[in-house]
């Protein structure tokens, strides 16, 4: 019975490890799926603006400051969650192990505002948001791949 | 990176809304095992560019 606590002691910082090795692979895919969703948005967005300009139906100043400002949130959010990451790194890289709990909440923020962003781009070029990627991002902050074996 | 049935249907939503440079991107993000720090940076990076940079490069891609 001793022996097998004592076991189970020692097992426990394995768990954990691995445990923090899935949450930080989750975060990661998180951001980059969230950065390669708001960089196809926001060149989408761009070729939008330069093709109006270009045809003489110029989008409304309005709608520019929109964008402007919802990329300037997602990108304030962006250096937040690399503050975030790089102190996480530190600290594993220090200790061997570190909670990755700020990374998933930093990097859930970063979500939060690229979500809006990327629908406002799409609601402003008149066309449906991209439900099913937004969708499928979003399974992955709630775990339904987020566990899975790869 | 294993292929179930899920990731291909979402790598081909990707590929039809976003085009395949997107597709692609992010099959190699989930092809990471352990991220390591510069992997971290890259896609940080991606948001360091400039609102105006976007518009720029629209503009020369024009």
């Amino acid at each position: 019975m001793r022996n097998k606590k004592l076991v189970a002691i020692a097992l426990l910082p394995v768990f954990l490890v691995l445990a923090c090795a899935s949450a930080e692979r989750t975060a990661y895919r998180v951001a980059g799926t969230t950065a390669v969703s708001v960089d196809t948005a926001m060149k989408s967005w761009a070729d939008w603006v330069v093709f109006n300009k270009r045809a003489g139906t110029p989008v409304p100043d309005s709608q520019e400051a929109e964008v402007r400002k919802g990329y300037a949130r997602y990108q304030l959010e962006s250096g937040r969650a690399e503050k975030v990451v790089q102190s996480y790194l530190a600290a594993k890289k220090a200790q061997g192990s570190a909670d990755p709990i700020a990374v998933k909440a930093a990097t859930e923020a970063v979500r939060v505002a690229a979500t809006e962003l990327v629908h406002l781009v799409f609601r402003l070029k008149g066309e449906a948001a991209p439900a099913k990627v937004s969708l499928r991002t979003f399974d992955v902050q709630t775990g339904e791949w987020a566990y899975e074996a790869y | 990176m294993k292929l179930t049935e899920d990731r291909i249907v979402f790598l081909v939503d990707l590929a039809f809304k976003y085009g395949p440079d997107a597709a692609m991107a992010v099959k190699a993000l989930f092809a990471k095992t352990d991220p390591t720090e510069e992997d971290w940076a890259a896609v940080f990076a991606q948001a360091k560019k400039s609102y105006d940079q976007y518009m720029a490069d629209a503009e020369a891609g024009f």
